[in-house]
């Protein structure tokens, strides 16, 4: 009778959890790159330009709970540089080579966008052989980080099995650029911009619990229903 | 006051005239010898470059160059003070291309630094830039400024302590100066816009010696007889004043 009293709150507490458990937060997150420190992707260069660029990110699986939030997150680390030109048949060497002002901005969905601060390069020395665009040297700087929250009906694109696509641009706003250089026409000056990243997506949702977790939840019940049921019978039987 | 009086006034003042004029030549004359040692004569050399007929390209194989101008000549004098001027005429361009998409540009200019740099360091210095020109350039254009002809003369001097190097001093040779030009081009744009120029440029380096010259025998005679002539009047008025008061005390 005694062992009873005991056991019986800790029956009740089992219940009480069990009972709670469909109301547990849970996060998920999964990162995706672009570029990176070693092979940036091109901003802009001569022309050339790597974006825009898809990255795709795992969805949210719906059989782990119910999603309540999804979180984007932008980090850029961008790259500006000054760049020589020689138009000329002979190699040219050139002097105080540098661009400043240079910023670059990357765009991604729902407003998510990182804009480095101005960016200044240089000065740089060097020779460019004939006809030909050498990268005199560069500057990197980290972007704030931006983040954007998803809106609720869009929450069907980013859930189900498979891959989300996350699509992003890059530009680059206009910079100052000078240098001087031997030869006649002298070298021209000019710049380029990179920049490397990732895109994190994070899912917020409420957890369904495991069927283990029901069955240990089921049973305390179920034991707690027994014992009750032993003492009104108990009750009935004194009565 | 009757007319006898006022003509013996008038003649007393008319000695006193002759006095003081003649104090004031005597005067004049000493002050004259005496400023002499310090008159400032200048000698100017100068040495061109280029010709507006056949200009220098800057960044091309004209530059650098050695400019050799003549030593001071000690014998004339003591050096007082040493100016340089570098004076230069160009034409310039400036220049963009562009290897992006078609865009803008603003503030296309081209800049050339002429320097001449003298035996011990002195630097002459001559800046011409265009004016920054802004416009519009498609995909793989090449776009040239107006040509712009350009003057600007640069100065500069010695130091004192520098002068020696500048002085004959019976060894002779040469000033050699160190005669450089760079062409900077700058303007803001997108990435894939460049920005150059061109320029070719002419001149002169000019060096003006000014110095205190050593007075010629034949230039001081002039002055040394005046001094002697009024020496001796001075000697004879005192002769005179002197045999006066010998009779009044007799």
């Amino acid at each position: 009778m005694k062992k009873t009293r005991i056991l019986n709150p800790v029956f009740v507490a089992v219940a009480l959890a069990a009972a709670a458990m469909p109301a547990r937060a849970a996060v998920e997150t999964f990162i995706a790159d672009y570029g990176s420190p070693s092979a940036p992707m091109v901003v802009a260069d001569d022309g050339q330009t790597t974006f825009p660029i898809a990255l795709n990110l795992s969805k949210f699986d719906p059989s782990l709970g119910t999603l309540t939030d999804i979180i984007l997150t932008l980090s850029s680390t961008d790259i500006v540089g000054s760049e020589v030109l020689n138009i000329t048949g002979s190699a040219q060497s050139y002097s105080g080579a540098s661009v400043s002002g240079g910023v670059v901005t990357v765009t991604g969905p729902n407003s998510l966008q990182t804009s480095s601060s101005p960016l200044s390069a240089g000065p740089f020395s060097g020779t460019v052989a004939p006809y030909s665009v050498v990268h005199a040297g560069s500057t990197t700087g980290v972007a704030p980080a931006s983040t954007t929250p998803v809106q609720p009906t869009d929450f069907g694109n980013y859930t189900g099995s498979g891959m989300v696509s996350v699509g992003l641009s890059a530009s680059a706003s206009p910079a100052h650029s000078s240098g001087s250089g031997t030869g006649s026409p002298s070298p021209f000056f000019g710049w380029y911009a990179d920049s490397y990243g990732s895109v994190e997506i994070e899912y917020d949702y409420t957890a369904v619990p495991e069927p283990g977790t029901m069955c240990a939840g089921l049973a305390a019940m179920s034991v707690c229903g027994i014992e009750l049921a032993r003492r009104l019978r108990q009750i009935r039987s004194r009565s | 006051m009757d007319l006898s009086s006022s003509i013996y006034g008038l003649a007393v003042m008319s000695m006193k005239l002759k006095q003081v004029a003649m104090a004031g030549l005597v005067v004049g004359s000493a002050l004259t010898w005496l400023a002499l040692p310090a008159s400032a004569n200048t000698e100017t050399i100068s040495e061109a470059f280029g010709s507006s007929s056949s200009p220098w390209a800057i960044g091309g194989s004209d530059f650098p160059a050695l400019l050799t101008l003549p030593k001071f000549d000690a014998s004339l004098g003591n050096l007082t003070d040493i100016e340089i001027y570098l004076s230069a005429i160009g034409i310039l361009q400036s220049d963009v291309y562009n290897l992006g998409v078609a865009t803008d540009f603003i503030n296309a200019q081209a800049t050339g630094i002429i320097t001449a740099t003298g035996p011990d360091g002195t630097e002459s210095l001559v800046t011409l830039a265009t004016a920054p020109f802004n416009g519009s350039i498609g995909s793989g254009a090449f776009v040239q400024g107006p040509d712009v002809s350009l003057s600007g003369t640069g100065a500069s001097h010695v130091a004192l302590s520098d002068f020696r190097e500048y002085e004959e001093n019976g060894i002779g040779g040469g000033l050699d100066f160190s005669l450089d030009a760079t062409l900077n081009s700058s303007g803001n744009g997108p990435p894939g816009l460049f920005f150059g120029g061109d320029a070719g440029v002419y001149g002169a380096l000019e060096v003006v010696y000014t110095y205190a010259p050593v007075p010629e025998p034949r230039s001081l005679f002039p002055e040394l007889s005046l001094l002697g002539v009024c020496g001796f009047a001075g000697f004879d008025r005192m002769r005179r004043y002197r045999s006066c008061r010998w009779r009044s005390h007799e």
